[in-house]
């Protein structure tokens, strides 16, 4: 017996009016075309994809480290915010640079806070000059008030988590890994009066401390809620502070208990191994260790599991993009992501630690070593043979796809 | 004065030609070109995010890899010739893809209404429930689901004879569905007599469907309510990036090609024909054949170049359509097992009543919302996450303007604030602490699925499915509406409606009726 619901006649009129129906609707509708989508207004506010950013001012910080006060470049093409985005203190930019024909990016925290962008419209990094370093000295020697910046909007998970992280914060910085505490205490001072901070720098000597005034000033205006404590490992004769390393008794002696507290660890890739060893006896669950993603690795060929007569060897990887395909060198201790842009080959990266999966790419031949600690890749792309080039090894000549770097919107790259 | 990108070219990486291009791969684009591949088409996917799947992907916090958006897909129903979504994946496409089961329908939690049943898979099973919790509602129910039933095996009969449609049998062997097929859900579900307290218990899964009973299509909810009680569900134990990554891998096995991070910028149109896709990086691709797994919404008004190209009506039906909702989700790692939690069921409805017009109203105010529908995943893939770790994600829906009203200073705030309240409803409800045990946390909003799959208005839900923009007349209506020749619709937007099995069914559709047109 067939359901009914008004009626024989009635339930079949209401099946078969209902393309009249729909033809009715369409013909009262308005033929306009729609207004520009209003959730891209706060998505791009948000989460612009570029930003053009000019340096304002810079100012030296210790020998080693300036500070570069970064605005919107404003005022060039259409469509670009010029408010900068609202970010969570911890975030870093992306930064994107040309330097002797090749496109690379690199990741640097904002260690300005996030009311300060809003009531200033300003980012700022800060970077330490290395000798060895590739994209840092092209920085120092180049970048002066006006020069202009290509950057994403701001990216990266490390920070303050209200929902998930104690009233008691511990942050363990060393040598230039204080830039996002920087951010952070900021933050943490202006808008969540319930979280206490302490605040465990290291660093080589005593020049190489930085933000050093600041942070005196902090614990010297609100010792309540925040304590300072800088440890120089090589402390010279005029050094009148904490001396030696971030060990465990020197972190509880400091720090008091740690049950209850929330660590957050930034700093050069040494600091992490060193504290993971430290860090054993206090039992910390895992979501109460918070890492910063360090950047890519210098000694991979010194892992244990690393190959060890590998080290010096050089590999040659096929690189298919597209339609294009090309043959390149690759060192077994340098990343994919370095031997591609190495020779010229734009790749996608933001995180450039494996995390973020921005240069996710595919293995067709060949065997990778993963740096275990920052193997962000997901379970089906294991499986299907996907990996992060930021932090991943040759072992064997590769065959490799890798997408195509997000290009720059036409308009932008026929300027200038 | 030198600046930093001044060297700066463009230099357009040539793309693979292709009889076929199919614009995004969510899974409707994936299922489309995998279905072309299958057929020895040359098949190009252009999709401008670095990962296929759209709404189907996953992503990684610390030791957890989450699952975005996917709470279930519909089984095979037994001694039937519906078409499954599964076994097409893994029987006919053979997809190297590993499923789950989900243990049972859900746990319904309605505290205003003293409400709180866990609902088994197995139409007999429920029939039973709801006859213990609502004495005499038995002989309704049954009739219910046998209508439901009917409503699904009429869908099978009009997929399967779409050529050579009989009407006179139409008309004797499927009086149902015509009977109630130009209803609404309230409307048919009073008429066979279903008491209001056993409605308030089968009325859970129309969160799904995003829109409240007096306005919601009664044939798409039948079909689905019937597919997932009698048959079960499954998810992808891999998250929806496995579902995504093994369509690709088919794809490309079969000598597709699928290309990231290449957005679409136009789609050029010459006299009602589409001859060329443009890229946002000044790449230009010969298009004979183009799948559009983006909205008709955002390809009628940003894609199609020139846009004297568009015709009125297709704008006009754009404008007469209402765009779904989209969600809010939090998806929370915590550092004990479900069974030390005491998360015994995978999916969990949590509302205080079931009045799904005073629900859905509350999801057009910036407000923590009345109704989530929330998953452990551990409940049907138990080691998702490490040994003594849980997942668990709570999920509500927001109308498309709710989220257009923030301002970028209060964005994360805000966030922050209404997912504190919906880990609270959860707590309260379930009697379970979630709050003490957070290792990782993300919270994802209109805006972030908007980031990642540029949908419109970060509308995950396409189109809502009223009675005169439900399935049948959106089939009807398929040659009428195909505006541009040579270009087809897939998705969530597309004329089966949304949802995950209704996607990949609407690509492999969408390629069918692209061969067609070649042949």
């Amino acid at each position: 017996m067939a359901v009914q619901v008004r009626g024989k006649y009635r339930d079949l009129w209401a099946f078969l009016r209902q393309p009249l129906q729909r033809r009715l609707r369409i013909r009262r509708a308005s033929p306009e075309f729609l207004p520009p989508d209003p959730l891209q207004v706060l998505t791009s506010a948000l989460h612009p994809e570029r930003l053009e950013l000019a340096v304002e001012e810079m100012r030296q910080e210790n020998p080693f480290a300036r500070t570069f006060k970064l605005v919107p470049a404003g005022g060039n093409s259409e469509g670009r915010p010029d408010r900068l985005p609202p970010f969570r203190a911890g975030q870093y930019l992306s930064l994107e640079f040309f330097i002797q024909g090749v496109r690379v990016s690199r990741p640097y925290s904002i260690c300005s806070s996030p009311t300060e962008a809003e009531a200033g419209n300003y980012y700022e990094v800060t970077i330490r000059s290395r000798k060895k370093g590739f994209v840092a000295p092209y920085i120092w020697e180049h970048w002066r008030p006006g020069t202009r910046v290509w950057s994403s909007g701001p990216l990266g998970q490390f920070g303050y988590e209200p929902l998930r992280d104690r009233g008691e914060l511990v942050l363990l910085a060393g040598g230039c890994g204080i830039t996002p505490f920087r951010s952070l205490w900021r933050e943490l001072r202006a808008n969540h009066p319930q979280v206490s901070c302490t605040i465990l720098y290291g660093a080589d000597g005593p020049e190489d401390f930085i933000f050093q005034q600041e942070l005196e000033t902090l614990t010297a205006e609100t010792p309540e809620r925040f304590r300072v404590y800088f440890v120089a490992a090589d402390p010279g004769p005029h050094w009148e502070g904490l001396t030696g390393l971030l060990t465990a008794e020197r972190i509880r002696e400091l720090a008091g208990n740690p049950a209850d507290k929330t660590f957050f660890i930034c700093g050069p890739a040494g600091l992490y191994r060193f504290l993971e060893e430290e860090l054993k006896p206090f039992d910390l669950s895992p979501g109460a260790l918070r890492k910063e993603a360090c950047g890519e690795t210098e000694d991979v060929v010194l892992r244990p599991d690393f190959p060890d007569d590998l080290k010096d060897h050089v590999f040659t990887l096929q690189v298919h993009r597209g339609e294009n395909s090309c043959e390149i060198p690759a060192r077994a201790s340098e990343s994919v992501l370095i031997a591609l842009e190495k020779a010229g080959l734009a790749a996608p990266a933001q995180c450039r630690s494996g995390q973020c999966g921005y240069c996710r790419s595919q293995v067709i031949n060949g065997r990778i070593y993963v740096l275990p600690e920052t193997d962000g890749r997901r379970q089906a792309d294991r499986r299907f043979g996907y990996f992060h080039p930021c932090s991943s090894y040759p072992l064997t000549d590769l065959e490799i796809r890798v997408p195509v770097k997000p290009p720059m919107p036409v308009a932008e790259a026929n300027r200038s | 004065m030198k600046t930093a990108l001044a060297e700066q070219t463009i230099q357009p990486t040539p793309l693979p030609p292709a009889e076929v291009v199919v614009v995004g791969a969510g899974l409707g684009g994936l299922s489309a070109a995998l279905e072309l591949a299958r057929q020895g088409v040359k098949v190009l996917v252009l999709e401008q995010h670095n990962l296929p799947g759209g709404f189907a992907t996953s992503f990684v916090r610390g030791r957890f890899e989450f699952e975005p958006s996917l709470h279930q897909m519909p089984a095979p129903l037994p001694h039937s010739n519906t078409v499954s979504v599964k076994d097409y994946l893994l029987e006919e496409a053979g997809l190297d893809l590993e499923v789950a089961e989900v243990p049972e329908a859900y746990r319904l939690i309605l505290k205003r209404s003293g409400v709180d049943v866990q609902i088994p898979f197995g139409i007999e099973a429920v029939i039973e429930l709801v006859e213990e919790r609502v004495p005499g509602s038995r002989e309704s129910v049954t009739r219910y689901f046998a209508l439901c039933r009917e409503v699904l095996e009429t869908l099978t009969y009009l997929d399967l004879h779409r050529e050579d449609l009989n009407r006179k049998e139409l008309l004797a062997n499927h009086r149902s569905f015509l009977n109630t097929g130009g209803y609404t859900v309230q409307q048919v579900t009073e008429a066979v007599g279903v008491p209001p307290r056993a409605q308030e218990i089968l009325y859970a899964y129309w969160c799904f469907l995003g829109v409240p009973a007096g306005r919601l299509s009664f044939i798409i909810w039948g079909a689905m309510l019937y597919t997932y009680l009698a048959s079960g569900a499954f998810i992808p134990r891999s998250r929806s990036h496995g579902l995504a990554s093994a369509m690709v891998q088919r794809i490309e096995a079969l000598g597709g090609r699928v290309e990231y991070n290449q957005r679409v910028a136009e789609i050029g149109t010459r006299k009602g024909k589409v001859r060329e896709i443009r890229t946002v990086g000044g790449d230009r691709i010969d298009a004979k054949q183009v799948i559009c797994n983006v909205s008709p919404s955002l390809v009628f008004n940003r894609l199609i170049a020139p846009r004297s190209e568009v015709p009125r009506s297709a704008r006009r039906l754009i404008n007469a359509r209402r765009h779904g909702a989209s969600t809010f989700v939090v998806y929370l790692g915590l550092n004990r097992s479900h069974q030390e939690l005491g998360l015994n069921d995978y999916s969990y409805f949590i509302s205080p009543h079931m009045d799904t017009e005073r629900i859905y109203e509350a999801t057009g105010r910036l407000e923590p919302p009345l109704m989530q529908a929330s998953v452990c995943l551990n409940g049907a893939v138990p080691d998702c996450s490490p040994p003594g770790t849980s997942i668990v994600s709570l999920t509500c829906c927001y109308q498309p303007q709710v989220w257009e009203q923030v301002s970028p200073r209060d964005y994360f705030n805000t966030k922050t604030e209404i997912a504190r309240r919906m880990i609270a409803q959860f707590e309260n409800a379930v009697g379970v602490r979630l709050l003490d045990h957070i290792e990782e946390i993300e919270i994802a909003t209109p805006v972030t699925f908007q980031r990642y799959t540029g949908a419109y208005r970060g509308v995950a839900y396409g189109y809502e499915p009223e009675p005169w923009d439900s399935l049948v007349p959106r089939a009807m209506a398929l040659e009428k509406e195909n505006y541009l020749e040579s270009l087809q619709f897939c998705g969530g937007f597309s004329s089966r409606c949304h949802g995950y099995g209704s996607a990949i069914l609407s690509g492999r559709a969408a390629a069918r009726r692209t061969l067609a047109g070649m042949s």
